[in-house]
């Protein structure tokens, strides 16, 4: 539309109603000083965007904002299309989509490993193995004891030496088992808080959603808005790995596992934990039925990842080995121990006591209970001899009990063990019967279990540490006081061949562990530092596109603070024009 | 590349951590003098060091039985060479009473009592508190007359005569010295060991000495100590798998089996000089030579064994050195090494400290007026 005024002769073309149309006038001074004013408005604006840069030079995930700034639409004059000022168009954040998808994947991995790495240092602390006061200490002195003790069998200073370092190492044993322990349930709840800080994130992506898609149904851009959902996806993706992606309507989709939705528009799914077999807590996708979905396999990055694997495999794995290490002790002592004579003359004593049984008899059906929360080693002995073969461990869905089923050819439980030890929870055994090829008469072959863990049970037979005389050194009765065999035959024991299928010593066993220990975490350390440079770098490259430089914006500030000046003097100068124009008059 | 603020304050941040991190683990290896500090600073070397650390705590522990296995021959040694010193004199005694008159000869009797009693309680030497020559019945003298009561059922009493002998009395003593209990076996005693069954009140339980009396035909005292022990060997821990075995059967020196029982020789000399016995004094100062050969052939038999002690002895004490070596070889810090690296890495530091404090503080706003 146009707008004559015809006592100036003049047409005023104004913008906010010509947008695709040429004018056809003349430039005139009112021309002039709507033009100025038009750039006036618009330099200030480019200066609230520079200044909001500015104010926000230090805020974590704040994309850089730019005034797009066009010319506006040229005036038809009579020497052609004539320019019209500027135009601020919108206002636009830089920033790379692509590296924003990049940041996530890789914070996925670097909370894994910032979790597994400080899930590592605690166990390496409660080994407490670079001084020398470790268990390794402990098991060299109380081998020494046990020497100690042949020099004078019948000695009371020397049993109570061995007495006090056999206390001394069982201590240390319980106490590196509980250590251990607290760390797997403080990882537990580490994993119930993350559980719910994912939940409260998800909620949050879910809001943000819905604000960005209200604020840029009219067509401008939700800026701010994205930069935080994009900080929270972060943090996220962080916790857990997770897939997301971005539809039509700018509303981003997250989900886990193994498609489970967490965000979708703008209402999102909890995720919720179970407790499992081991007492832990398993990590559940809660559907829109309220039914739930374990997921704790499916996830493979993110904190939590790092947190279970710490408590489901390294620390379990070191709880695992300790295990084996004070049962294998406990049970070679005391046979060697049970057949010595104290200097009383009793003799079939244990030495170390805290391996727990439960015994059976297998017959049709065999239900052996394992002590209460046994997560540590199932032994299984077949006392009564009879044909073996690879035993099949399954856990039934329904009861959660698990039956092991013996067949043809089985030799004897170290194989039950093995298989065993890949199960959760091991609360309630069943053995089914073998079948016709194993022959199960009732009382014929008896199933001896151990359970519950040895490493936290592990003491001294406390007959032994309230009648020292218990302590068997002598061989044969009649040897009492002054034999020394069953000593010599228990401070051997230090160097036979006891552990990893009779290749290594108790000793050169544990080295092994702390090795493990110490590598696990190495690896940890090393993945945990590639990852932080790679996301360091990754960062960088996002603060490069999308970060304030104060210089920049001040180099903006005096560029957009000269335009205005110059836009006050083009007032200036057409008011001085206008005067002209009337002084004519 | 376009550098934000951001950017190098990230930057020096994180590489400032950095060298804070190295620097950290510099000045803890160098006031630890320990490169290997937590299993993680090297799993390998760590192992290594667990296993030489065993090793060092059992050779120690070698060393140290390998001392009171010595100190224990040494001991057995010095007693025997005393023995052997004892025999001496009462052969030589015996030897001169040969021409000896009666009243000579009663004095030699009271002289060689004093000595078959030194004797006898140089073979109930203990070391420590162990019996050294009982066998694995360290808690009993070796020679001499004892009875075990255990479990509320005495043992028999054994004892030993030179001759055949009447009016035999044991009295059991306890601990105080005084007689809880008084036994005379009927038809006396014979020559050689006797053995009677307890009879009376069963005191506690306990290893009771008792003392024999009686009198042969001529109306002397004729008992003599007999063996208590067993013939258990001390065994000692020297090395993996490998015990050392000290003799500590006490007959093996003193009563051999088919050889000359040194009690009842020194017995049967009392006897003779109290006899007045010429031809019986002539044999046992023969029989006195073949007791010394005994004892040196026993001492003899122990020397390969002291020189196995001292050859394991160095053997453990060169290796220990060695292995504390090794140890150090592998967990200890090279400390040039180290303080280099700290220098390295100070002037890293301070660098890199000086470059941002240049950086970060200038910007366009210091110039713009």
């Amino acid at each position: 539309m146009q707008k004559n005024d015809l006592r100036n002769g003049m047409v005023f073309c104004n913008r906010f109603r010509t947008i695709k149309e040429r004018c056809l006038i003349m430039t005139d001074i009112f021309g002039i000083m709507s033009l100025a004013g038009n750039a006036l408005l618009t330099q200030q604006k480019a200066i609230t965007v520079t200044g909001n840069n500015i104010a926000n030079v230090n805020t974590p995930g704040y994309s850089r904002q730019k005034l797009i700034l066009e010319n506006n639409t040229p005036l038809l004059s009579s020497a052609g299309p004539m320019g019209n000022g500027v135009d601020a168009v919108r206002v636009e954040r830089v920033y790379d989509r692509f590296l924003g998808l990049q940041i996530n994947g890789e914070s996925e991995t670097l909370g894994r490993w910032e979790a597994q790495k400080g899930g590592l240092e605690i166990a390496e602390a409660i080994f407490d193995e670079g001084g020398e006061f470790g268990l390794s200490q402990s098991l060299s002195q109380f081998w020494g004891a046990w020497q100690d003790l042949t020099n004078d069998a019948s000695d009371y200073n020397g049993r109570v030496v061995l007495q006090a370092r056999s206390e001394v190492l069982t201590a240390t044993f319980n106490r590196i088992y509980s250590d251990l322990q607290r760390a797997q349930k403080d990882f537990d709840a580490s994993i119930e808080g993350a559980v719910a800080e994912i939940n409260q994130l998800s909620q949050q992506i879910a809001d943000l959603n819905q604000k960005i898609m209200q604020d840029e149904a009219s067509g401008y851009n939700a800026n701010d808005y994205r930069d935080q959902r994009d900080l929270v996806v972060k943090e996220l993706a962080g916790l857990i790995d997770i897939n997301s992606f971005e539809d039509a309507s700018g509303r981003v989709t997250v989900s886990v596992g193994t498609g489970q939705t967490l965000v979708e528009y703008s209402s999102s799914r909890n995720l919720t934990t179970q407790v499992n077999g081991f007492g832990f807590r398993d990590i559940a996708w809660v559907a829109p039925d309220g039914s739930t979905v374990n997921i704790t396999d499916d996830i493979s990055s993110g904190k939590l990842k790092g947190w279970l694997e710490a408590r489901d495999v390294d620390i379990r794995g070191y709880m695992r080995q300790l295990d084996t290490l004070a049962e294998t002790l406990t049970e070679r002592t005391n046979n060697l121990h049970q057949t010595g004579y104290g200097l009383d003359g009793s003799t079939a004593n244990d030495f170390f006591t805290g391996i727990a049984t439960a015994s059976g008899t297998m017959d049709s059906l065999l239900t052996i209970t394992a002590e209460a929360g046994g997560t540590g080693n199932i032994r299984v002995t077949l006392v009564g001899g009879g044909p073996a073969g690879a035993p099949t461990v399954t856990t039934d869905p329904v009861t959660g009990d698990i039956q092991i089923a013996i067949e043809d050819g089985v030799t004897i439980g170290s194989d039950i063990v093995l298989a065993l030890q890949a199960q959760a929870g091991i609360n309630s055994v069943v053995a089914a019967a073998p079948g016709s090829a194993w022959d199960l008469s009732a009382g014929s072959n008896t199933v001896v279990l151990a359970g519950g863990s040895s490493a936290a049970e592990i003491q001294l037979n406390v007959a032994i540490s309230s009648n020292l005389d218990l302590i068997a050194a002598s061989s044969t009765s009649a040897g009492i006081p002054g034999n020394n065999e069953q000593a010599i035959a228990l401070a051997n024991l230090q160097h036979a061949l006891t552990m990893n299928g009779n290749s290594s010593t108790f000793e050169e066993y544990y080295s092994s562990l702390i090795s493990r220990v110490g590598g696990d975490l190495q690896n940890a350390d090393a993945y945990f530092n590639h990852q932080s440079s790679m996301v360091f770098e990754l960062e960088n490259r996002r603060e490069s596109i999308s970060g304030v430089s104060l210089d920049e914006e001040m180099i903006n500030l005096v560029k957009f603070q000269t335009a205005y000046d110059a836009a006050a003097k083009l007032i200036t100068t057409a008011d001085e024009l206008l005067q002209t124009v009337l002084n004519m008059v | 590349m376009r550098v934000t603020n951001s950017m190098m304050s990230n930057t020096m941040t994180r590489y400032l951590m950095r060298q804070s991190n190295d620097l950290y683990r510099v000045q803890e290896q160098i006031s630890t003098q320990k490169k290997i500090n937590r299993p993680s600073d090297d799993p390998t070397g760590m192992r290594q060091v667990l296993d030489y650390r065993a090793k060092i705590a059992t050779v120690e522990q070698y060393l140290d039985n390998i001392g009171r296995a010595t100190t224990r021959l040494e001991s057995t040694e010095t007693t025997l060479d005393v023995v052997d010193d004892l025999i001496g004199v009462v052969r030589e005694v015996s030897q001169q009473q040969a021409r000896g008159t009666t009243q000579s000869r009663t004095f030699a009797a009271d002289t060689v009592k004093d000595l078959y009693k030194q004797v006898v309680e140089l073979a109930n030497s203990k070391s420590g508190k162990n019996y050294m020559f009982s066998g694995h019945k360290t808690d009993t003298p070796a020679f001499g007359h004892v009875v075990d009561i255990s479990g509320g059922t005495p043992g028999d009493l054994v004892f030993g005569l030179a001759d055949d002998a009447t009016n035999v009395t044991m009295e059991v003593i306890d601990e105080t010295g005084s007689v809880i209990n008084t036994i005379t076996p009927a038809g006396g005693g014979t020559d050689g060991v006797n053995t009677v069954s307890w009879s009376g009140v069963i005191p506690a339980d306990g290893i009771y000495k008792f003392t024999v009396t009686a009198s042969n035909a001529g109306g002397d005292v004729v008992d003599y100590a007999t063996y208590n022990g067993d013939n258990g060997t001390a065994r000692i821990i020297i090395g993996e798998n490998s015990e050392i075995t000290i003799n500590a059967d006490g007959r093996e020196i003193f009563t051999p089996a088919g050889q000359t029982d040194t009690f009842e020789v020194i017995a049967d000399l009392i006897t003779a000089l109290k006899n007045d016995d010429t031809a019986a004094i002539n044999t046992l100062t023969q029989q006195l030579d073949s007791v010394r050969t005994q004892v040196s052939e026993f001492r003899a038999a122990s020397a390969p064994k002291m020189f196995q002690l001292e050859t394991t002895e160095n053997f453990w004490s060169n290796y220990k050195p060695k292995l504390e070596q090794l140890v150090s070889k592998t967990e200890n810090v090279d400390l040039n090494e180290a303080a280099m690296r700290l220098n390295q890495l100070d002037l890293a530091y301070q660098s890199t400290i000086a470059t941002a404090a240049r950086i970060i503080q200038p910007s366009l706003l210091n110039f713009l007026k």
